[in-house]
């Protein structure tokens, strides 16, 4: 009798450890996405509100092609098609699998998906090298590929993906990207998560493929949220994010309220809001806010 | 009814009655009448010019009508039954209601194929016919006019063959629109009124810069609508009298504080200007 008790008690903290598993067991999460023609407009309020500036729909309206998710099977759409594409979530331990349709009747090109910061094996990569890359790498029109990933212990934060097939140059300009955003194994998710893509659209400095204030999104939360911004830049400029009214931590430890990055580099920053009002972000290079890369902040109690 | 011609000449035979009894046409047209009824019918025209002879339950029964004028027709197995197609030289559709002052009016017509000139006219004060513009219709008959409304006037388009009916086209003057705010109710008239013009309540979006639709109704008889707006609606309100998609407005109110119910500036025509506040908190 006392052997059998003893037995258990000695296992005791390895089956704590199997039962506090259990509470968030890894999961396999899928994704059904799109690649769609639309016509993209930079600024629907036709105006650079902060210049004074008039414009119509002529310069701001552009065909592009953009990712978009759809229910399961692509049975039916999430959602309009946008820029960004789909913000694609896991935590840590997670897979993923990301099954992908090209319907670009527009240009006809092939297309893929190439993620970062996730664990995959090259049949999963999605760019394309001739003699090398598989089928995932230039999936041609009406072709499906599946993705597997897995958001491995170095996977925490927050990743750019993008087209990576043979037409990639155009069609990133025209907003064939988006953002993973990976939580820790047990980490708490955000109250309000806040996606900003830094790259050019149309001749203009946009984020999220929306430039000047009030088309770019107005992103909002209240006092005691615990916010988190994805920052991630795409093209071939560095982008210096800044938030007004707001400081943050660095890895360093040292408090900051710019951080810079440059192409297909991405970060997370997290606060506790505590600042009511209306407030700008934006991207600290003054001809890229001028230009549009500048959005609206609304804090309220 | 006319517009119904332009689709299709069509005529139900349904319920001891044809539906519509009477149809206007472009001569050249074909009329199909089809018995949907539970008895036999039949169509023959007063004037012995055609005769379906006996229809049973969904029998059809078709006619390429010629000449222009009137063509009326009975069922001989139940002679209360009457009907009349009206063949006309040209048809001319003008705007479902009153037009502003000013603004750009369609006038679409269809003439027998083969006509090759349809010329507007327009009826002066004396009653007689002006001409105010000519058009050649396409292979198919089609034809439309552009005029700018100014003062309500009645149209017809002439061929050779003979003339359109008659149609109006009223025309209001630039109309001023006036928002009254009480009680979260925007009640809305114009000067002069636009019975049955459609009306848009856009509120401001501060943090978009620009005026969304909000709410959209049609005037009354009157020349009257009203908003009922939810609590939760603040700030600016105006009312827009739409024209078409991409086109400017025919007539936008000055923008109302909801709260107070006074009359404010647009803050988008303060944009660009030096005075303005710098943006920011």
């Amino acid at each position: 009798m006392k052997r059998l008790v003893r037995v258990p008690a000695a296992l005791l903290p390895a089956l704590a450890a199997l039962c506090a598993a259990g509470l968030a067991p890894a999961a396999t999460r899928g994704y059904w996405v799109t690649a769609e023609p639309v016509q993209w407009n930079a600024v629907p309020n036709e105006l650079d509100a902060i210049h004074g500036m008039r414009f119509d729909r002529s310069q701001t309206v552009f065909p592009a092609t953009v990712y978009r998710r759809y229910s399961r099977d692509w049975r039916r759409p999430l959602g309009r098609g946008r820029i960004p594409g789909p913000l694609v979530r896991a935590r840590v331990g997670d897979r993923l699998l990301v099954h992908f349709k090209n319907l670009d009747t527009r240009t006809r090109h092939g297309h893929s998906m190439h993620f970062h910061g996730v664990e995959y094996r090259p049949s999963s990569d999605g760019a394309y090298l001739p003699g090398f890359s598989g089928r995932g790498a230039d999936v041609p029109v009406g072709g499906t590929f599946t993705y597997r990933l897995r958001a491995g212990r170095d996977s925490a934060g927050v990743w750019p993906y993008h087209d990576h097939a043979t037409a990639m140059d155009e069609s990133i300009a025209g907003g064939m990207y988006g953002a993973l955003s990976i939580l820790g194994r047990h980490e708490r998710p955000p109250d309000r998560e806040f996606v900003v893509v830094f790259a050019p659209f149309g001749g203009f400095q946009a984020i999220d493929g929306r430039a000047f204030v009030g088309n770019t999104p107005v992103f909002q939360s209240r006092v005691g949220d615990l916010v988190q911004w994805d920052v991630l830049a795409m093209g071939d400029a560095h982008h210096t994010f800044h938030v007004h009214g707001h400081r943050w931590r660095g890895a360093d430890g040292v408090p900051a309220d710019t951080r810079t990055l440059g192409p297909a580099e991405s970060f997370r920053v997290r606060w506790r809001e505590d600042a009511p009002g209306t407030w700008l972000y934006h991207c600290h290079v003054e001809s890229h806010m001028a230009n549009g890369m500048i959005g609206l902040y609304r804090v309220r109690r | 009814m006319i517009a119904a011609a332009m689709v299709a000449a069509a005529v139900s035979i349904a319920g001891q009655a044809f539906v519509p009894n009477r149809l206007t046409v472009v001569g050249g047209d074909t009329v199909t009448w089809s018995n949907s009824d539970f008895t036999a019918h039949d169509v023959r025209a007063a004037d012995g010019s055609f005769d379906s002879g006996r229809l049973e339950r969904f029998g059809a029964f078709s006619r390429r009508v010629g000449a222009v004028g009137a063509v009326p027709y009975l069922c001989t197995i139940h002679p209360f039954m009457h009907g009349e197609v009206d063949v006309v030289a040209a048809l001319l559709h003008g705007p479902s209601g009153p037009v502003l002052a000013g603004a750009p009016v369609r006038l679409d017509g269809r003439a027998a194929t083969g006509t090759s000139a349809v010329t507007l006219q327009r009826q002066a004060a004396d009653r007689t016919w002006q001409a105010a513009a000519t058009t050649a219709p396409d292979a198919d008959g089609a034809f439309a006019f552009v005029v700018t409304a100014d003062t309500s006037a009645t149209y017809r388009a002439l061929t050779a063959a003979g003339a359109s009916p008659p149609v109006a086209v009223p025309v209001t003057a630039q109309a001023a629109v006036r928002l009254t705010v009480r009680h979260r109710r925007v009640r809305v008239r114009t000067e002069p009124p636009a019975p049955h013009a459609r009306a848009v309540l856009q509120r401001y979006d501060r943090w978009h810069y620009r005026w969304r639709t909000h709410a959209r109704s049609r005037f009354d008889a009157h020349g009257r609508t009203t908003f009922k707006l939810p609590a939760r609606v603040r700030g600016l309100v105006r009312v827009v009298l739409p024209r078409n998609r991409h086109a400017p407005a025919l007539a936008t109110s000055t923008p109302v504080r909801l709260k107070s119910g006074k009359p404010a500036a647009d803050p988008l025509d303060a944009i660009g200007h030096e005075d303005q506040a710098p943006l920011g908190a």
